[in-house]
């Protein structure tokens, strides 16, 4: 530990350490100011409310992902649960809301079980995360395609719909899901010991253990919470499209590492927090938005996507790329 | 459409592996030329085929009077024949297929109508099917073609995924291995014979059917597939060029969609706020419909007319909200001519280079002769498959 760590920081850091905290939310301005003067069309009402819906999703997501990057790991898994989440929406309600209690149950119980499955590989077998959550992605695949033989069947039931499709006075009701998790994301993060101790065990696992907090529990929460908010985002997924589309939730994986990236998650575990993965979801989908608007085509969509994640990451290249330094009261960020 | 789709799941695949996929084509690539001498060494042709270059013209012909518009011609080309006696051999034979693997619906239908033909149409001829499932990945059908080649297989059919496949096909070919190329392309000339349904075909039909729904006058959409699959390509390829020849027609704009309904949804949920009034929609496939329709009904706006194709589903929800549409088929139960492709070059038969398989064309007006309303979502019809092998694959 240097001095510096629990020294007070001089004021040119203290400046850029500010800057770097803002960047997400700075990135999201910039964005919203070029929509206003590229296409005016994106302040619409209908575009907005399309935008917001289109971003919630992918934060619901992107939470549960800044958990386990916050923990020092890393979900590839997420893609194949929400993948996974719809189809058992679909088959075991067969589009029937009588079922659906049944069926979200068991979908949000599949998440519970890839989590425990992450972490075990994770956190009893030492397995890097990056291989462990690669590999159950790759099984949730193959076990979705012997259940289903390439063809699910069933339908969504109209309930789930309305999670996906419907507004409530122009707010999606997607967005008010994730207020709701979004703020439980936040207080967990910043006012419980279990938030702080995740910081630690992200920062420094072996001071972490050393000081008393249980290491391996707070990576197994942590995948699990990530893995259930990945079901409960397929869910909402499904509803928006009211349709059993195989391809549900392909891209999500990287897309939600890139929402927390670019909103100040480090890649090493131990900083950053929800609200900036939020502004990092809100940014990606704002951008493509502006993206489809100026009709650029698929190519320069995922060219400006990258250049804002490498923009993003520039900004705050040593927050997001380096291991935080140990704990200490009031580091975390939201 | 999934022959392009689950192309697309390679896609997936491809996208992530980006950097791997480049070498092992530029290595495979560089191997083709080494050990097989470069393409076109193994085939012998002999001529052309006058009765498949006319069953093409028929095909350019009906297909758009089916749709009351022009007849029209293909673009200029004879189709070779190739001399196959020196493949010839008694059976029965020992077929390999390199699929593509039971990715969706389309994937699953094409495996299963060339397993059941191999067990009933052509049982006598058929000793037994090597079959290989690539799940949709172009990396592991290089593998696959090389592990099938190794039990020495009488013919070869090959459901080409990517450009990376065709070092084990050119491969195959010197080993004296006709290659059946079956739903796809590669660049090279160690095949006998392709066929396949023709997408400059189905992409013109579409962009035609759209000028006339406009009177070749107004704003339209363009959603395609996939970039760099073929099957996107050709058709928006020929769709482009069709439009060349209306300037009154705009492009508003052109997205691809990865044939997913929630990204074809999302696209034009926002193109929809940029231009709130379209007249028209170009799409490749009635996949991207789905998405297409339902953002039209949450924003509340009337339907225009599209293109797209014969998936149950597409048409449930066209009959549901009165859609106006024209559905160009892309059989996947083609795979049964693919076969015989094969046993009619082991037997010798001359075989013509290129075949196009018949598909259905109708628009909304003939919807009740195609639609089937006790069937799933994802038949695509008008299906070839018996009806218990259909429910026995959920497909109705």
């Amino acid at each position: 530990m240097s001095n510096r760590a629990v020294g007070k920081a001089l004021p040119r850091e203290r400046a850029g350490s500010r800057l770097s905290r803002y960047a997400p939310l700075v990135g999201l301005a910039v964005a919203l100011a070029a929509a206003a003067m590229a296409t005016p069309e994106f302040y619409s009402i209908t575009n907005l409310v399309n935008v917001l819906r289109q971003a919630s999703i992918l934060g619901i997501v992107a939470i549960g992902q800044t958990f386990v990057l916050l923990a020092a790991g890393i979900d590839l898994s997420v893609g194949g649960v929400m993948g996974m989440s719809m189809i058992i929406a679909a088959q075991v309600s067969g589009g029937d809301d009588s079922s659906l209690v049944a069926a979200v149950a068991l979908a949000l119980l599949m998440g519970v079980a890839v989590g425990c499955v992450n972490s075990f590989l994770v956190v009893k077998r030492n397995v890097p995360p990056f291989v462990a959550t690669l590999a159950t992605f790759i099984l949730l695949e193959g076990a979705r395609d012997a259940w289903t033989r390439g063809i699910p069947s069933g339908a969504i039931p109209g309930a789930l719909q309305f999670l996906g499709q419907r507004n409530i006075f122009f707010v999606p009701v997607p967005a008010l899901i994730l207020l709701v998790i979004g703020a439980s994301g936040i207080f967990t993060l910043r006012r419980t010991a279990f938030g702080r101790s995740l910081y630690a065990v992200g920062s420094n696992p072996r001071a972490a253990y050393m000081s008393g907090i249980r290491v391996g529990l707070m990576k197994y929460s942590a995948y699990v919470a990530c893995s259930v908010l990945a079901a409960m985002g397929g869910l909402v997924l499904s509803g928006y499209i009211g349709y059993v589309d195989r391809y549900l939730g392909q891209g999500f994986e990287l897309d939600s590492i890139a929402a927390s990236v670019v909103g100040g998650v480090s890649l090493a575990g131990g900083k950053g927090g929800v609200g900036g993965a939020l502004a990092g979801a809100a940014l990606l989908a704002v951008v493509t938005n502006i993206v489809i608007f100026l009709n650029l085509g698929e190519s320069a969509q995922l060219f400006v996507k990258g250049v804002v994640i490498i923009a993003a990451v520039a900004l705050q290249a040593r927050r997001v790329l380096t291991p935080a330094a140990p704990i200490h009261q009031g580091r975390a960020a939201t | 459409m999934s022959a392009p789709r689950s192309i697309l799941t390679a896609k997936a695949n491809q996208r992530s592996k980006g950097a791997f996929i480049l070498a092992v084509i530029l290595i495979s690539g560089a191997c083709s030329d080494v050990r097989s001498g470069g393409a076109g060494g193994n085939v012998e042709t002999q001529g052309q085929s006058a009765e498949e270059k006319a069953n093409l013209d028929q095909a350019w012909s009906e297909d758009f009077q089916k749709l009351g518009l022009e007849a029209q011609k293909p673009p200029a080309g004879d189709i070779e024949m190739v001399n196959t006696k020196k493949y010839a051999k008694d059976g029965p034979y020992r077929i390999a297929f390199a699929s593509q693997g039971p990715t969706n619906s389309w994937a699953l239908s094409y495996d299963e109508t060339l397993q059941l033909a191999a067990e009933t149409t052509f049982d006598d001829d058929v000793e037994e099917i090597l079959y290989a499932d690539a799940n949709g990945d172009a990396d592991k059908q290089v593998s696959d073609i090389e592990d099938l080649v190794a039990q020495q297989p009488d013919a070869l059919i090959v459901t080409p995924l990517g450009s990376a496949v065709k070092a084990p096909i050119e491969r195959a070919a010197s080993q004296g291995i006709p290659v059946i190329l079956c739903t796809g392309k590669v660049d090279t000339d160690s095949y006998v014979t392709r066929v396949d349904r023709d997408n400059t075909l189905n992409g013109t039909l579409m962009a035609e059917w759209v000028a006339d729904q406009v009177n070749a006058r107004g704003d339209i959409i363009m959603l395609s597939g996939i970039p760099g699959v073929p099957t996107a390509v050709d058709r928006l390829a020929a769709a482009r060029e069709v439009f060349k020849r209306y300037p009154d027609i705009k492009i508003l704009g052109h997205e691809y969609t990865n044939w997913s309904p929630t990204e074809s949804k999302k696209i034009m949920e926002s193109l929809l706020v940029k231009f709130p009034n379209v007249d028209a929609i170009w799409s490749d496939s009635g996949i991207n419909d789905i998405g297409v329709i339902q953002a039209y009904i949450e924003a509340g706006k009337e339907i225009p007319p599209m293109s797209g194709e014969p998936l149950n589903g597409f048409l449930r929800m066209a009959k549901e909200h009165d859609v106006p549409f024209a559905a160009i088929g892309y059989p996947p139960y083609h795979s049964e001519r693919c076969l015989q492709a094969a046993l009619d070059t082991l037997h010798g038969e001359p075989q013509p280079r290129f075949i196009n398989v018949d598909a259905a064309v109708f628009t909304d007006r003939q919807i009740d002769q195609y639609y089937d309303p006790q069937c799933s979502d994802d038949l695509w019809v008008p299906a070839e498959l018996p009806v218990p092998k259909l429910k026995e694959l959920n497909l109705c």
